[in-house]
């Protein structure tokens, strides 16, 4: 009986196999039957709670929309490594067929430049959707420390809160210390960002830095408002002018070459959430993937929802994203051997 | 304050909305029940639907949610001794005892009831504190989280029992396994081998089950026997539970106290779900006289830490409303939807939205009491479970183990982890190694590393001086100087009463001789890092190998009759050690083997398939089931896996060989 029961199971995997072959390759056709009843997953390099999970979570209640056939566009998350793992999958393993789509941390592009472990996917070889919005990055101090300004922080010791090595609070700490001079003592080891944050409040700590002017004013508007902080310094590839008087990192830098750097190293703000699709997606399923992007970007509810919620958008498409890339992979290795030191990878 | 209040509850009392904190309540339970899943995916599902509702329906579903799922884990705790989440894993070892001595109804009954009474208590101190919320965590900083973590290490004091050499061996090497990974000063791989999954930590879920589940369901299967061992004398009746409540009450003292206990310790942030209810049976062990039977069924052991872990969840909010600091990946989640509701953590929810904070009160106050009345009138039907025999039961509830512990990481990993670590579980089991300190100590180990380095940095030596840290190491040194008073002694008559060298070698000497190889190799491993990467790791270690070499001196030396008798050990495995010592060797290889063949199954068919065949095969081959009883088992067990976890909660499968070497099948059937 078992050989019987046994044989069978073998003819029926073997027709279910054939039948799903053929018709995934009669499938391969046009791009609105192709998405017709289909769900796409955005993959998403962080835990649930975030602002790259928001972010996604909002992209996917409106891009579906977009896309011909009207697909479902469901949320998955995997978080691990520091979105390598996600940034892994969605170069090597997800389905290439335009299906999946992903979001990893802003820095993840560059992070074969900065010869992180493990890192080993060609930037731009993923399918460029684009970036929903650029962000500034600041250093900031709590009201009660005695550094009150840019120039303090070379009078008095800042002591700055990090989350561990390789994380944005600690790159930036160490940059600004290596680059400029400035007294910063690092403190790293804090789980995150709200733990620094009451640190700070509590008087442990002067201050950090690498935190989202947009995390800022979404999470902690108070500390706007009721002049709680002190903005030290603003990094971005250009000023925000929601900072008029708040000093430019690249403006502060005396050498061309230390330009450069703070270039390489600020180009994560242009593309701060940044969204792929796996490389290889069929060219018309990509540009259809693109296209919805672009269309969501404009879109009155999704952006009425994403103000709602206190999402900035200020949007870079797919193909501005690669040009980008394209311009940072041409710098010179020593200038990234020294933007790496600068950074403390 | 008192209209905030009382605006929150009339606004709780309106029919949809407590309809809707009552639908929250429901999927917390379910949620609670099955191992692996509950606050995180819970409000993860849940947040979504709350888009469209008002505020207060949101929290009210969402905290209903949040508060049960703490309530129902100690279903599977006590009839299957598999946590239903990590904040459950103390209530296993009475818990499981007494369900296997045929009292799982007074169990349950006891269990519920410290929820509610504990739930309340953490709602209550929550609205209590409100006005002091903000200067109270204020003024917690680093350095009172490093004296938190060195009191709840100082527990493994209480909870190595009779065994203290093996504990404290246990404990050093339950923070070195917290160290793996990537060094939070330095950056350091510290004994990753080079994968990614090791860089990230060992995750908490499948360690948990592996050390604490896994063992109790291979006793099941070696054994053959249901959960209830002698099956005459189950009593699963409401009668059973009401006496169990009425237990309860009796230790009311009890209750209080762990209540208070886990409320003030879930303020602390990064002290965690899993350390609190073992802080809390800690406790009760140290300070309950009368007549002590933990770890062989002392009712107290279920009433303590389920009071306690029910309290956190009070705790949790008061340092995520005031402070936005999330104390666990629940309360992050419960973060984003503060923002979808356009409410920020902090102040404003203390003055400005103070209506919401106490709808979050009572949301959670009600929930626990709604919760705790729906699991009394239930449990009958759950209790029942206790008398269907093994070959039933242990296939599924593998299988639905191997799927829970997946939620640990989402890779295989997980289920390495899971099977080596039930390995190690139940060899510890076997040889009267305790668990809990592993436990302790790996749970621990990042928070006592991180706010040593931080507290040092910052403070230098003066961190020692300030007040609350001083009073909490004057706790800590009290809670441990009683045992170390009693372990001394025992160790000295041991070694007194030695009869000169009797060198024996059997299971326990080479399990001693393995303990000591690993943590030797992990030593020569580390001897490159940098001091800020090495200092935690390496005195861990060191603490590891010196008690496990003087336990070794006692295994090869002395007599097992010099040993203070098992049974009169509190926190030991909990089971009787009479009966484990005649198990049959073959039998406990045979299934690791089967646990082993399934993961090469699954790597090469697909974790779902595998799973499938894993309860067919080992039901009907291993027990001798009937070829009908094996099918319905895998086949129901498979298709509702695959409408929870894969429709429901979009997991990403782990990728088969299958899979790879077929993508066209894997495009159809996205599980391979």
């Amino acid at each position: 009986m078992l050989h019987w029961l046994g044989r069978n199971i073998a003819i029926a995997a073997l027709c279910a196999t054939t039948l799903s072959v053929a018709v995934s390759v009669a499938r391969a056709q046009d791009v609105e039957s192709f998405y017709k009843r289909k769900t796409i997953n955005v993959v998403i390099g962080f835990s649930p709670g975030g602002g790259y999970d928001l972010y996604a979570r909002v992209l996917a209640r409106f891009m579906g929309q977009h896309i011909p056939g009207k697909p479902t566009i469901v949320p998955q998350n995997m978080p691990g490594a520091g979105t390598l793992r996600a940034a892994m999958y969605l170069y090597s393993v997800a389905p290439k067929d335009g299906t999946v789509i992903g979001t990893f941390s802003r820095s993840m592009p560059m992070a074969p430049l900065m010869k992180l472990p493990g890192a080993n996917f060609d930037a731009m070889k993923f399918t460029w959707l684009g970036s929903i919005t650029k962000d500034t990055v600041v250093c900031l101090s709590w009201n009660t420390s005695p550094v009150k300004s840019w120039d303090d922080m070379f009078k008095t010791e800042y002591t700055a809160g990090g989350e561990g090595k390789g994380s944005d609070p600690d790159v930036y700490a160490t940059l600004i210390k290596k680059a400029f001079g400035a007294k910063v003592k690092l403190v790293t080891g804090y789980p995150g960002s709200a733990d620094i944050a009451l640190a700070m409040e509590r008087g442990e700590l002067d201050g950090l830095c690498g935190i989202s002017y947009s995390t800022i004013r979404s999470t902690h508007p108070a500390w706007i408002k009721d002049k709680l902080v002190n903005i030290l310094v603003q990094g971005a590839l250009e000023p925000d002018p929601l900072m008029p008087n708040v000093p430019f990192m690249i403006d502060l830098a005396e050498t061309e070459q230390k330009k450069q750097i703070l270039r390489v190293t600020l180009a994560s703000q242009a593309m701060a959430r940044p969204f792929v699709a796996p490389p290889g997606v069929p060219a018309d399923r990509a540009q259809a993937l693109q296209k919805a992007f672009d269309e969501t970007m404009k879109d009155p509810d999704f952006l009425a929802e994403a103000k709602k919620l206190g999402l900035d958008v200020n949007p870079m498409a797919g193909h501005q994203v690669v040009d980008l890339l394209k311009q940072l992979y041409a710098t010179p290795e020593d200038v990234l051997k020294e933007t790496r030191e600068l950074m403390g990878y | 304050m008192i209209d905030a209040a009382l605006q929150a509850l009339v606004a709780l009392a309106d029919p949809v909305r407590f309809a809707i904190l009552v639908g929250g309540v429901l999927v917390g339970l379910v949620l609670g029940v099955i191992p692996g899943l509950g606050g995180v995916v819970g409000l993860s599902l849940l947040i979504p639907f709350t888009y469209n509702l008002d505020t207060y329906s949101a929290f009210a579903l969402l905290l209903g949610m949040a508060a049960t799922s703490t309530v129902s884990d100690l279903i599977p705790a006590v009839l299957f001794g598999v946590p239903g989440s990590v904040g459950a894993a103390a209530t296993v070892i009475d818990g499981h005892t007494l369900a296997k001595k045929g009292q799982a109804g007074r169990a349950l009954g006891a269990g519920y009831a410290a929820a509610l009474v504990g739930g309340v208590l953490g709602a209550v101190l929550l609205a209590a504190v409100i006005p002091l919320i903000r200067p109270f965590v204020l003024h917690i900083g680093s350095p009172e989280l490093l004296s938190f973590s060195i009191f709840g290490l100082s527990m493994v004091a209480v909870l190595s029992g009779r065994a203290p050499l093996k504990g404290f061996a246990g404990a050093g090497l339950g923070i070195m396994l917290a160290m793996i990974g990537s060094g939070s000063q330095t950056g350091t791989e510290r004994w990753t081998f080079g994968t990614l999954y090791l860089w990230d930590h060992f995750p908490l879920v499948p360690f948990t089950l592996g050390l604490f589940a896994m063992p109790e369901l291979a006793e099941m299967a070696i054994m053959r026997t249901t959960i209830a061992r002698e099956s005459s004398a189950i009593d699963f009746s409401l009668r059973a539970q009401w006496g169990g409540a009425r237990d309860a009450l009796r230790h009311w003292w009890l209750v209080l106290r762990c209540g208070c206990l886990g409320a003030v310790l879930g303020t602390v942030p990064g002290l965690g779900a899993a350390s609190i209810d073992w802080i809390a049976y800690g406790h009760a062990v140290r300070t309950e006289r009368k007549a002590p039977a933990f770890g062989e069924g002392d009712i107290r052991g279920v009433i303590a830490p389920e009071a306690s872990n029910n309290a956190k969840e009070g705790g949790h909010l008061i340092t995520t409303i005031a402070f936005g600091v999330p104390s666990g990946a629940s309360m992050a989640v419960l973060l984003s939807a503060f923002l979808l509701h356009g409410l920020v953590p902090g102040p404003d929810m203390l003055t400005k939205h103070l209506d919401v904070t106490f709808l979050m009160v009572w949301s959670l106050t009600l929930a626990h009491v709604i919760g705790g009345l729906i699991c009394f009138a239930a449990s009958g039907t759950f209790a029942r479970v206790a008398s269907v025999p093994a070959g039933k039961l242990v296939p599924i509830v593998l299988g639905v183990m191997f799927l829970s512990a997946f939620q640990g990481s989402q890779s295989w990993g997980d289920l390495y982890t899971l099977v080596l670590f039930g390995a190690v579980g139940w060899l510890m089991k076997l040889l009267n190694w305790p668990r809990p300190p592993l436990m302790l100590g790996f749970v621990l180990g990042t928070v006592f590393e991180r706010n040593l380095f931080i507290s040092t940095e910052i403070y230098g030596a003066a961190w020692i001086y300030r007040p609350v840290v001083l009073a909490v190491l004057a706790v800590t040194l009290w809670v441990v100087l009683g045992p170390l008073k009693n372990n001394v002694q025992d160790l000295v008559r041991t070694f007194r009463s030695a009869r000169g060298p009797r060198v024996q070698f059997n299971l326990a000497v080479a399990f001693n001789v393995a303990v000591l190889a690993v943590v030797g190799t992990a030593l020569w491993q580390a001897r490159d890092w940098p001091w800020e990467a090495k200092l935690v790791p390496h005195s861990a270690a060191y603490t590891a190998l010196i008690f496990a070499a003087l336990n070794l001196l006692t295994e090869l030396f002395f007599s097992p009759a010099a040993q203070p008798a098992g049974s009169a050990a509190p926190v030991h495995s909990g089971m009787d050690t009479a009966m484990t010592r005649h198990a049959p060797l073959g039998r406990s290889l045979r299934h690791f083997a089967w646990m082993i063949c399934f993961l090469a199954v699954a790597y090469g068919i697909g974790l779902l398939p595998g799973i499938f065949f894993l309860i067919l095969l080992h039901s009907r081959f291993e027990f001798g089931e009937r070829w009908r009883t094996a099918v319905i088992s895998a086949v129901a067990t498979t298709v509702l896996s695959w409408v929870v976890f894969d429709q429901i909660f979009s997991l990403v499968w782990p990728q088969s060989i299958l899979g790879e070497a077929m993508p066209a099948f894997r495009a159809s059937l996205d599980f391979i």
